[in-house]
């Protein structure tokens, strides 16, 4: 066991070295320079020269990213451009807000996708099946931004329920989880159906039927259980488009995460924050995946890893 | 059922671990919703106006301007010219600095050394460099000296004060004192989470009364939309929202829309050495055959205003009456073109900046023209390939604004000889603006002498049209109305220690 995490963990070095590059070379990409944009418009060229070369962006690519990366390795994730803020302990403040947020939608997404999914799966091509599949398929296509602002014009402005920003309670977290977790619900809500469609199919099911067992203790007791396996590993992966989506959907509803500051400073073009903020995700997705891995070991006793 | 048993507790863990706690809002606290962060509180080191605002909480000026951009006492307790290139201020006794020391004449001069140092690299250092040297004549007593005289420079002096024995003397890379500043304004910082709120409690040692509103709240939504709702919804008293719910914010008894006329102005701007744009009977045409009031009402409803001149309405310089109208007359603007022998009209060229508005603009402006055989060709390009052209005056027509005039000189400069204050890429040559702007310019202790000769250079203007008036802007502030709250321009937020709610 402890030899398969310490492998996982190993493998998770070049990933994460692929990652830096990757974030690095990005910043030369993004079209604006930061110091044209801390200097503001009415600068010119040569002053933006200058706080260019004060700033160290005048150096060779490769100069800069072994800096970058010497200083990563020693913990250093540097300091904001824009306000001299440590990157590192700046977005690790951020971070509670979007785990808070990410378990939320998650939260959200199996309440509704698993009883819709397997509704949808006992009553194949009846009505409750056909609404399934249509909210299935509205969840995945809808954007989350455009999710956010309905949920915002309805429950904030129109009904004035809940709260459209801010955190806290468990009302500020209600709109933007839903937000979130809505395209994977419609996600959920597929997968599910189309295992349990298949377990329901197998010999076990059939011979619990033929005991006499009731239809519940069928449903829930023999044929979920297995049909849930390949819907949780999905979790992780889920975990990691929530982190994509957070950025939007923080954004929308002013939720004080890593994703609303990952927008705000790319506008800023503020490169070690938007570098230390990529990197912190490619971490978690990393970290996620590796738990969600271990996990089944545990869930399914099928996979064993020594 | 032992996995379902998991999964149930599992849940039920995380939906405890999902901290519960309410939100209490007291009767004295303001939450004020604004869609993007300060950015540094050292006064000194930025100039962006979302910090500046925050600095209006937690500092404390010389001077000040009001509404009328007429100059205010704030820690001066008088402002006299012993001569004219020097400013003499005494200072209020008994000011406190939020950690207890008194504020004296020595925390003036370093604030003012410190901008003034090249290595320091405050942004104000090009705007301060008239001034010659800043001395403490005794702890309440602060002597400025400039090289020349220069009325419009007093408003430099409007500078946040800070602490020496505090703010550095270096720009702090690292923040520090400019994320936890100190200061003598009427609230003191609690906390600031970047990008997300500032808290500030009431001073109550601050020096002219501690502030009616104990707490404030300034917390950033940057979707205007978002920012609307919450103000509907209660969870925000004072905010900006988008230009196109300001009507019914307006109609809505419990809210009270605050507005002023920004000191920006927007003018098409003449190219004089264009052959036929340098007779004036050919820009007096042009301006009968201009439809203003219908531009505004399009493009620009409900933020714009019509402009007759380059003087922002309600400012002290200000006289309307002097200035020649030229309302919309398409037959006389015909005539005139006759005259000066363009009786079927040209072809002209008018640049201005991407965007939706300026777009319509040029459309609605083409129209208009058209009716008096005008041909106009509107060229869009970029903001800064416009701006480098307009300042090089590669340009026959242009329209952009000019902001911040705090000062008539800054936008009546424009049209005077010699490069002042960005310069005249006009190419205007009018040597009886050039005599009154530069008269005014020298008087620095007499505004009744200095407004005549304004009300002059107004005239001038509109008889001579330099350039063809088009709009000014309006800002607008929703909060809720049993909060009292008197926003001004000039004055601003500088008002909220004596806000309260009713």
């Amino acid at each position: 066991m402890y030899v398969y995490i310490l492998k996982r963990l190993m493998q998770a070095i070049p990933v994460l070295f692929l990652v830096t590059i990757i974030v690095f070379s990005m910043m030369f990409i993004l079209p604006g320079c930061p110091a044209r944009t801390m200097l503001g418009e009415e600068a010119t060229p040569q002053e933006v020269a200058s706080l260019r070369r004060a700033m160290g962006l005048e150096r060779p690519i490769v100069v800069q990213y072994a800096e970058w990366v010497g200083n990563l390795l020693r913990g250093d994730f540097g300091r904001s451009l824009q306000d001299g803020r440590l990157v590192f302990p700046t977005l690790i403040s951020r971070l509670p807000a979007t785990i808070e947020l990410l378990i939320a939608s998650l939260i959200v997404s199996f309440t509704i996708g698993i009883p819709i999914g397997i509704i949808s799966s006992l009553r194949r091509n009846k009505p409750s099946d056909i609404f399934a599949r249509i909210f299935a398929l509205l969840g995945i296509s809808m954007p989350n931004f455009w999710v956010g602002l309905m949920l915002i014009l309805i429950f904030s402005y129109h009904l004035q329920w809940l709260p459209a920003t801010g955190r806290g309670t468990i009302a500020n977290l209600i709109l933007p989880a839903i937000a979130l977790g809505t395209a994977s619900a419609g996600l959920i809500t597929r997968l599910m159906r189309s295992t349990m469609l298949e377990v329901i199919g197998l010999d076990y099911i059939r011979t619990a039927r033929a005991k006499g067992l009731r239809q519940s203790i069928v449903v829930y007791k023999h044929a979920l259980k297995n049909a849930l396996l390949p819907v949780l590993t999905v979790v992780g992966l889920q975990m990691g488009y929530g982190l994509g989506g957070s950025v939007i959907t923080e954004t929308v509803f002013a939720y004080p995460g890593i994703g609303r500051f990952a927008y705000q400073r790319l506008m800023q073009r503020d490169f070690p924050m938007i570098m230390g903020n990529l990197l912190l995700f490619a971490i978690m997705f990393i970290v996620i995946n590796i738990i969600i891995d271990i996990l089944y070991g545990f869930l399914d006793p099928r996979i064993r890893y020594d | 059922m032992k996995k379902n048993g998991l999964l149930s507790r599992v849940g039920l863990l995380l939906l405890v671990g999902i901290f519960v706690f309410s939100f209490t809002v007291s009767a004295d606290e303001l939450r004020w919703g604004r869609g993007t962060d300060a950015t540094s509180l050292d006064p000194r080191t930025v100039r962006d106006v979302y910090s500046w605002e925050m600095h209006m909480l937690i500092f404390n000026s010389l001077i000040y301007f009001d509404d009328q951009m007429q100059v205010q006492l704030d820690l001066a307790k008088s402002l006299e010219f012993p001569d004219d290139t020097t400013y003499l201020f005494e200072l209020h006794q008994g000011v406190k600095f939020h950690d207890g020391e008194e504020l004296t004449a020595e925390d003036v001069v370093y604030t003012f050394e410190t901008m003034l140092d090249e290595e320091f690299g405050s942004p104000y250092r090009g705007r301060l460099s008239p001034i010659t040297s800043v001395k403490a004549l005794d702890d309440y007593t602060v002597e400025i000296k400039v090289d020349e005289p220069n009325a419009p420079f007093i408003f430099e002096l409007d500078v946040y004060i800070v602490p020496k024995h505090i703010a550095p003397d270096k720009m702090d890379k690292e923040g520090g004192f400019a994320h936890e500043p100190i200061g003598s304004g009427p609230f003191v910082l609690k906390e600031w989470r970047p990008n997300d709120r500032l808290e500030f409690e009431r001073f109550d040692d601050y020096w002219e009364g501690p502030a009616k509103l104990s707490k404030i709240t300034v917390i950033e939504i940057p979707e205007a939309d978002v920012r609307m709702t919450e103000i509907r919804g209660g969870n925000l008293d004072l905010t900006s929202v988008p230009a196109r719910y300001l009507p019914d914010f307006q109609e809505d008894p419990d809210y009270t829309v605050g507005q002023y006329t920004t000191l920006n102005w927007f003018p098409i701007w003449i190219q004089h050495t264009h052959e036929i744009l340098s007779d004036v009977r050919v820009r007096q045409a042009l301006a009968y055959a201009t439809n203003v009031e219908e531009i505004v009402e399009h493009v620009y409803y409900p933020t714009g205003l019509p402009s007759i001149g380059p003087i922002i309405p309600g400012t002290w310089a200000e006289a309307p009456e002097v200035i020649r109208r030229y309302d919309y007359n398409p037959e006389k603007a015909k005539e005139l073109l006759a005259e000066a022998g363009y009786p079927d009209g040209f072809e002209i060229e008018l640049r201005c900046s991407s965007g939706d508005a300026n777009t319509q603009f040029g459309e609605i402006l083409r129209q208009q023209w058209l009716l008096i055989g005008v041909d106009l060709n509107v060229n869009q390009t970029e903001w800064s390939t416009y701006a480098s052209d307009l300042v090089s005056s590669n340009y026959q027509l242009a329209y952009s604004g000019v902001v911040n005039q705090y000062d008539p000189d800054i936008h009546l400069s424009r049209f005077v000889s010699g490069a002042i204050n960005g310069g005249n890429h006009l190419n205007y040559v009018n040597p009886e603006m050039d005599e009154v702007v530069y008269g005014a310019r020298t008087i620095i202790d007499d505004q009744e002498k200095r407004a005549e000769l304004y009300r002059e250079a107004q005239r001038i203007f509109s008889e001579d049209l330099p350039a063809i008036p088009i709009r000014h802007s309006i800002l607008s502030m929703v909060w809720n109305a049993d909060l009292e709250f008197d926003f001004r321009r000039g004055v601003e937020y500088r008002t909220l220690n004596e806000a309260y709610w009713k």
